[in-house]
């Protein structure tokens, strides 16, 4: 029995707006899971229905044996940490971690002694007796998760906590958020539409899109064995590069092929034998994802040779913009090569790590 | 500022408007307090008096062939004959109606002896009762503190009722969408429209059904309906103001609607709640005219005030009356002024 389960959620709004589609998910206690998508895919009108904020429209939520569907905020046991923070300004520090304890009638020495311990954990001993407009950004988002981590609720629901900061402290409150999930082991929900973020923290990410769940997994795959061309398209920076092709095999060779504008185009792949999955494919029309890190310089002239028209270097690695198959494709070569846009050079693709989708539905082949 | 930093020029400027507009609130205001403790006879003077006097330079003159004396009073270089008699009471009556001058007939004796001694005029000093014009009001206005108390429960129970009907449709206002919500809170203003008496008139056929007439709570009920809809404004767009989320994160961590309300949300609007109450004490305590129509025997203080000096043709126990009614909400208002100041770009929510 999952620790929580969500059971044909759903969601329409008194506007008619559809945001969450009769969502399933199981989570087990414990588990880190955020989810991921783009703007509008309902992760915050989902979290808010767990919170209690938002009316269930359909379908049950359960958590820890419990049915909490239609239980109001207070009954449900759950913390939540805001984007805009939501620490309330006219009570100091120790207040908004206190008011929640207070609440929950514990008596004062347990909750001074509470609130001293959560403010060690997440190192805001010092501004105790402070007001937020005392504290900077990311000394109020500590307090909203000490405050969060003092209730020792069943569930956490974080929404977007971190896009409120600056790109440098948004990656070291990230590591502090896992660093205390790692302690506390509180089974927490994060939402956020930074993959990085998702990908970074997550135990297992879901990928919502226009309401619904596209999949869900661990980082790996996520990343790696996306369930659809969606995922496929959105993860990874750069993305999947991504063609409609024809799968043949010559010659002992895996060939993609496609109608150019200028004539057909191809993109060998590498020996048939060594992905034997896709090689199964052949003779059939897919949709083609290939991430631009599986691409590397070959050592064969004559196969694959392409012209670099766009070189961007990054540091640890460097970018490559080609015509491939008559799109413009992303590769990513690691290092800082010496490469020169006019350059032509032989590419190689690891076979075994692309992914194929099925032109109609977009699911995995 | 950077008129500060800069030439001589702007900063002359600037403190010769900030001296004008200080001037323009105070010197009215002022005045007003001199005419309060002037007396008959000075309140008739031109030009007036800025600061009031306490006490006159006068003379008076023997006149030995009439057998009288004439009391002069100083104006600018010169004596101004303002009263000749030969009757002792008569010119004591004269110094305390006319001059706000206490002196008993035996004092008037003595002066009058020590002038038949002196050749000319004998030069002297009135000293001022001054506070006499508030003494006449107290004596004048009979049940003052009565209508004190009247006045004070009708303001608390505006306040008490514009603050619960007002300040609840102004959180409703803000928080929940429903259809004509915009034309709903226009609408409101257009009870403020509606004079006072307007209402008053009609109202009072109810308020003598229900009982009430002649109790401060009649009155504040209509002190209240304007001020319902002002209330309504002001609280809502504080509401407004007031993060959805800080609400949603003290229900989710345990608090109930009532217990967010106490503890988030009114605590938050505190600056306009103590505002709006500001509004709703000064309808109450200023208005007289509602006061006519719906009471009887318990008058407020203002409309004390009203009957007592209303219909006087010298301004100075008016005044002296109207300095009475002020003080109250000048006390008033200085207990709020820190809420008001944090609401008028003070602490941000
Ligand atoms: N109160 C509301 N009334 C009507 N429609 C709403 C309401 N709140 C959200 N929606 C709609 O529901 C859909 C899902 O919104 P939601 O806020 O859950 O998206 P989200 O995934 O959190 O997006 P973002 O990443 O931008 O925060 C959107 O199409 C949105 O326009
Ligand atoms: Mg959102």
């Amino acid at each position: 029995m999952a620790y929580l389960n969500l059971d044909k959620l759903r969601k329409v709004y008194p506007n008619g707006t559809l945001a969450v589609q009769d969502m399933d998910l199981e989570i087990r206690q414990g588990e880190f899971i955020v989810f991921l998508g783009p703007s509008g895919c309902g992760k915050t009108t989902t979290l808010r229905m767990l919170a209690g904020l938002e009316q269930v429209t359909g379908g049950s939520i359960v958590l820890d044996g419990r049915d909490i569907t239609d239980l109001a905020p207070r009954e449900r046991n759950i913390s939540m940490i805001f984007q805009s923070y939501a620490v309330w300004p006219h009570m100091t520090v120790a207040e908004n971690i206190g008011y929640p304890l207070k609440l929950r009638k514990m008596k004062k020495p347990a909750i001074a002694a509470k609130v001293e311990h959560v403010a060690q954990v997440c190192g805001i001993t010092d501004y105790l007796g402070r007001y937020p407009s005392q504290l900077s950004g990311g000394q109020r988002q500590r307090v909203a998760v000490a405050r969060a981590l003092a209730v020792e609720s069943k569930l956490s629901l974080m929404d977007e906590p971190l896009s409120n900061l600056d790109a440098k402290l948004r990656v070291s409150v990230r590591t502090f958020l896992k660093e205390i999930h790692r302690e506390s082991g509180a089974t927490t929900i994060f939402v956020t539409h930074d993959q990085s973020e998702a990908m970074a923290l997550a135990d297992r990410i879901v990928v919502m899109n226009g309401g619904q769940i596209e999949q869900i997994g661990s980082t790996r795959d996520i990343y790696n064995r996306c369930d659809s061309l969606f995922t496929a398209q959105f993860m990874g920076t750069p993305p999947a590069n991504i063609k409609n092709v024809a799968l043949q095999i010559v010659g002992g060779r895996l060939i993609a092929g496609a109608e150019g504008k200028a004539g057909p185009v191809s993109l060998d792949l590498g020996r048939a034998d060594a992905a034997p999955d896709i090689a199964r494919l052949a003779g059939r029309g897919v949709c083609l994802a290939v991430r631009p890190e599986i691409i590397r310089i070959g050592s064969r002239a004559g196969i694959n040779d392409v012209t670099i028209d766009i070189v961007e270097p990054q540091g640890a690695y460097t970018i490559l913009v080609a015509r491939i198959l008559d799109s413009e494709w992303k590769v990513m070569v690691e290092g800082d090569p010496d490469l020169e846009p006019g350059l032509t050079v032989p590419l190689e693709v690891d076979a075994s790590r692309i992914m194929l989708f099925d032109p109609e539905s977009g699911r995995r082949l | 500022m950077s008129g500060l930093k800069g030439g001589l020029w702007s900063r002359s400027v600037f403190w010769l408007v900030l001296v004008t507009v200080c001037l323009m609130v105070l010197l009215p205001i002022l005045y007003f307090l001199t005419i309060s403790f002037a007396s008959n006879y000075e309140a008739y003077q031109f030009p007036a008096k800025i600061l009031p006097t306490l006490s006159y330079r006068a003379g008076i003159r023997y006149n030995a062939d009439s057998d009288n004396y004439t009391l002069l009073l100083a104006k600018g270089a010169d004596y101004e004959a303002v009263k000749t008699t030969s009757d002792r009471m008569d010119m004591s009556m004269y110094f305390k109606s006319q001059l706000n001058v206490i002196l008993s007939e035996s004092s008037v004796a003595d002066l009058f002896s020590k002038a038949r001694q002196t050749p000319g005029m004998m030069e002297t000093r009135l000293r001022k009762n001054f506070f006499r014009n508030y003494v006449i009001f107290f004596i004048l206005a009979d049940g003052t503190m009565a209508a004190l108390m009247n006045s004070l429960e009708a303001a608390g129970w505006t306040i008490l009722i514009s603050l619960i009907l007002g300040g609840s449709t102004g959180y409703i206002l803000a928080r929940f969408r429903f259809r004509g919500r915009e034309s709903f809170s226009a609408t409101l203003l257009v009870v403020r429209m509606f004079p006072a008496v307007s209402l008053s008139l009609p109202l009072v056929i109810y308020i003598m059904k229900m009982n009430l007439y002649d109790t401060p709570l009649s009155l504040a009920i209509v002190y209240a309906v304007p001020n319902i809809a002002l209330t309504a404004w002001i609280t809502s767009s504080i509401f407004k103001g007031i993060s959805v989320e800080l609400e949603e994160a003290a229900m989710i961590f345990g608090a109930t609607r009532l217990r967010m309300l106490m503890t988030i949300t009114f605590p938050l609007a505190f600056p306009a709640i103590v505002a709006s109450s500001l509004y709703a004490f000064l309808a109450a305590w200023n208005d007289s005219i509602t006061a006519l129509i719906m009471t009887n025997e318990n008058p407020t203080l203002a409309l004390l005030v009203y009957r007592t000096v209303g219909s006087s043709t010298i301004p100075n126990l008016p005044a002296a009356g109207a300095v009475v009614l002020l003080i109250p909400s000048l006390v008033f208002t200085f207990i709020i002024k820190d809420y008001i100041k944090q609401l008028w770009g003070g602490a941000k929510i």
